[in-house]
């Protein structure tokens, strides 16, 4: 006998059932009364240790990678196509151990945050280097980091070989450095510009021309070390690449100081308030809605500043404003989230790790391989187009097929209220109950709209 | 960690399939047969566009002839995947890399059989009955008749087996067959996307999106590519159906239609349906072979469709069918090159008057020279009975 509609909800119930849809990868079976007594500190508790895990040991190191990278590159044409060959099952490998751990971690909040940060330090396996090294910078850079400081995220990140490959700043020769001065003299300002724009202030922030030189120029000599170097693939930094002189960057003077100008400039940059506030719009543009309330930011701003430029005092921030549990579910799921969503509703595990790739890779959204700028955006128009929302909906179908639970169609509206408590419209729960085939019913709570967002 | 050795691509015999034929002698297998060596067959119904699966980046007139439908080319973000310098897979097909690393992929870059038109039904009944030529009327398809050729199919087993519920025509014949959907599939009942859209019915931001998917569902199912599984499908249930071929007494025959390559309009290039299309197929032959396991080695997977598309887009973003389309050959042990036939030739005096691609490979040519290499057929039994009347036709 399916369990009624109920009357009303305990309020601690929908604050529940939005910190696991939200800000986590939705709820399993019996998780909502668990977290109802804390669901803001459920959220909070899962920002404490490391962002990692078993499934994403034993995993190639990034600067492998590069210097493999860099070997071919510098073979030419038909050695870098050998390369892709080369390494495209072990970068299945490595696609599959993420989407395991994602699937069994029980911190889901902090999981997202990865996933927030390493797509903002977007590394698209669209180019070769984003391909072989991306999963590597986001285990050596974005987890052991999004607990401290934006600037020294911000910093480690312009560090990493794979990004200095990505943003071409590895062969950046300053004009009056030493090498320059023989004739080697070679700048590109696509670092400068991306590290003022998407990685800080936002992609559609203005830039000074004098700023970009500047960056560019304290930027020369940031670099990788080449294969027959020693810790061939590694971060190199060059002094006799380096552009000399002082540098005048968002109106402070810099004296010379070699490696230690770009480090103060993106030390200086990344605790400017625009900067506090692109990030926090952006954070909440992905978690709570794609038009976020301005109290919300604030109060994100607020929580990043009070912690001293802390990434944990943002998402903090963000738990704890009243805005960010507004009962409406304003954001589309990716299809990330959908599959992980399902997956939890169902209880599978990171054995299915194979089948949750090829279900998120033909949703379209293939582990990095977002646009190269920006990486994968998470708005409701980008995700719900007439012809996604029926592939979801067939996909949720063949889930649903396979891993149907026993009984009849009460087991599924029972799983419903379970998972979602007080998000379950009314309407959808009632069509659970009077659908005969558990498999059939199934496949219609995945497909319902509040099942389609969070 | 994979057992993939290093790759180096002087290592690969790029030749045409005449020149191949010349050097390699068919090698006639001693204890051939499907139970031993597995034939997995999969129809891409609707005749997908060849260009967009392998694409003639080589050719000098690409990007100008496929206008919006060019993919960016190799070492461009998100281009084309290089195989030989001329021709190069759909970037969403990187899941087949690994395979052509280690020599199991062989691609056929311009393919087509004796119909060369845009009828999407006859070109579906030529190619599964194996006719020699448009007129002619079979009763039952190659694959039955070389089901009955191999002497397999006395012993009562199941032979062969199609994943969906009607035994396509390639498969019908005098061996019979066995049509299943053990994976559950197929689409729920007609109602089932109703029932879903009336749950969106007072939705203030999806209710028109879910509108519009109804409709775009039920022109889908009422197309003529509308058989067998979608790809989404066909990539969920491909490595458990690999587990069950692999299995000892499991069929040594599959069939497996996906429907759903009918692009007229708005196809797409690097993203949307199509592209999310490729991707599904790709990922899903990768599942397949690795469900296989051990038995891959053992194993040939066929995919082809019964004709293409034209290399330029038409008037609404789509193409017309017509012509001749790619197709691939998955298996590492049938001596073949990489490259099986020219690449496609895109200029506008080369192609077709439909303006599909002309084939530099015959469709018969492939499959006589699969089957003669996978379960060792006579020359013989393939000119006059499995494909008949085609003796001029030379298998790869």
């Amino acid at each position: 006998m399916a369990q009624p509609y109920p009357e009303a909800f305990p309020p601690e119930l929908w604050d529940a059932a939005i910190a696991a849809t939200r800000f986590g990868y939705g709820a399993s079976p019996g998780v909502l009364p668990r977290i109802a007594a804390d669901p803001r500190g459920w959220l909070l508790s899962q920002l404490e240790g490391p962002a990692t895990g078993p499934h994403l040991s034993g995993l190639p190191a990034g600067s492998e990678r590069a210097a493999a990278f860099l070997a071919a590159r510098a073979a030419g044409g038909a050695a870098l196509n050998a390369f892709r060959y080369e390494i495209a099952d072990g970068v299945a490998v490595e696609e599959r151990a993420h989407i395991a751990h994602a699937v069994s971690t029980d911190a889901p909040f902090r999981e997202r945050l990865v996933r927030f940060w390493a797509n903002h330090f977007s590394l698209s396996s669209r180019t070769l280097i984003g391909f072989a090294a991306s999963h590597a910078f986001e285990r050596e850079v974005v987890r052991p980091l999004i607990g401290g400081s934006f600037v020294r995220l911000l910093t480690e990140a312009v560090r990493h070989p794979a990004m200095l490959l990505y943003l071409d700043n590895a062969g950046s020769i300053g004009p009056y450095s030493p090498a320059g001065l023989k004739g080697a003299a070679w700048t590109n300002d696509l670092m400068a510009r991306q590290i003022l724009t998407n990685l800080t202030r936002g992609a559609q922030a203005e830039m000074n021309a004098k700023d970009v030189s500047s960056l560019t120029r304290m930027l020369t000599g940031w670099s990788v070390a080449g294969p027959a170097e020693e810790d061939g693939g590694a971060f190199r930094y060059r002094d006799d690449w380096h552009e000399p002189n002082p540098k005048l960057f968002l109106n402070r003077n810099y004296p010379q100081a070699g490696m230690l100008e770009a480090e103060a400039a993106l030390d200086t940059l990344g605790r400017r308030p625009e900067v506090a506030y692109a990030l926090a719009a952006k954070m909440a543009r992905y978690f709570v809605a794609d038009d976020p309330p301005a109290d919300l930011i604030e109060a994100m701003v607020s929580g990043f500043a009070e912690g001293g430029n802390s990434l944990t005092g943002m998402a903090r921030g963000m738990v704890l404003s009243p805005a960010a549990f507004a009962p409406v579910q304003a954001k589309a799921k990716t299809p990330e989230d959908l599959v992980f969503s399902s997956f939890r509703a169902l209880n599978l595990g990171a054995d299915q790790a194979p089948l949750a790739l090829r279900a998120i890779r033909a949703l379209g959204q293939a582990p990095k391989g977002g646009p190269l700028a920006g990486g994968w955006p998470d708005s409701m128009a980008a995700w719900l187009s007439p012809s996604q929302l029926a592939e979801r909906l067939e996909w949720g179908g063949l889930l649903a097929r396979r891993h149907a639970p026993g009984g009849d169609g009460a087991a599924v509206s029972d799983l419903a209220l379970g998972l979602l408590g007080p998000l379950l419209n009314p309407a959808t729960h009632r069509r659970l109950t009077v659908t005969g085939r558990p498999a059939e019913a199934l496949a219609l709570f995945f497909a319902a709209p509040e099942f389609q967002k969070r | 960690m994979s057992g993939t050795r290093g790759y180096l691509p002087t290592r690969r015999a790029v030749l045409t399939a005449g020149a191949a034929a010349a050097l390699m002698p068919v090698r006639i297998a001693t204890a051939a047969g499907p139970a031993d060596r597995p034939l997995i067959l999969v129809l891409l119904r609707g005749m997908p566009d060849g260009q967009a699966l392998v694409p003639s980046y080589g050719d000098p007139d690409y990007e100008a002839v496929r206008g919006a439908l060019a993919l960016p080319l190799p070492g461009a973000a998100g281009g084309i995947l290089a195989l030989d310098g001329k021709v190069g897979l759909n970037p969403a097909l990187g899941a087949l890399l690994p395979f052509w690393a280690r020599g199991a992929l062989h691609v056929a870059p311009a393919v087509a059989g004796p119909y060369i038109g845009g009828e999407i039904e006859t070109a579906r009944r030529v190619f599964d009955s194996g006719a020699p030529s448009a007129d002619a009327v079979l009763g039952d398809g190659w694959l039955n008749r070389a089901l009955a050729a191999t002497g397999s199919a006395a012993d009562g087993r199941t032979a062969a087996v199609v994943l969906g519920d009607t035994v396509p025509e390639v498969l019908s014949g005098a061996i019979p067959v066995a049509a299943r959907d053990p994976f559950a599939t197929g689409p729920f009942g007609p109602g089932f996307m109703a029932k879903a859209g009336t749950l969106y019915a007072n939705d203030p931001a999806l209710g028109q999106t879910m509108t519009a998917a109804l409709n775009t569902a039920a022109a889908a199912q009422a197309g003529p590519d509308a058989r067998g599984l979608s790809a989404l499908a066909f990539t969920m249930a491909a490595g458990d159906l690999g587990r069950d071929l692999a299995a000892p007494g499991g069929p040594g025959v599959a069939v497996i239609e996906i429907g759903g390559w009918d692009t007229p309009r708005v196809q797409g290039a690097g993203s949307g349906p199509l592209s999310r299309r490729i991707v599904a197929l790709g990922d899903g032959l990768a599942a397949l072979a690795d469900g296989l396991g051990a038995r891959f080695a053992e194993s040939a997977i066929v995919v082809l469709g019964a004709g293409g598309r034209s290399i330029a887009p038409n008037a609404v973003g789509g193409t017309d069918p017509g012509g001749a389309e790619a197709g691939f050959v998955l298996g590492s042990g049938l001596d073949l090159p990489g490259i099986l036939g020219a690449p496609a030739a895109l200029g506008a005096d080369q192609r077709l008057p439909g303006g599909g691609a002309a084939p530099t490979l015959d469709v018969r040519a492939l499959l006589k020279g699969v089957l003669a290499r996978h379960w060792g057929l006579s020359r013989s039994a393939l000119d006059k009975r499995i494909f008949p009347n085609s003796a001029s036709v030379e298998p790869i």
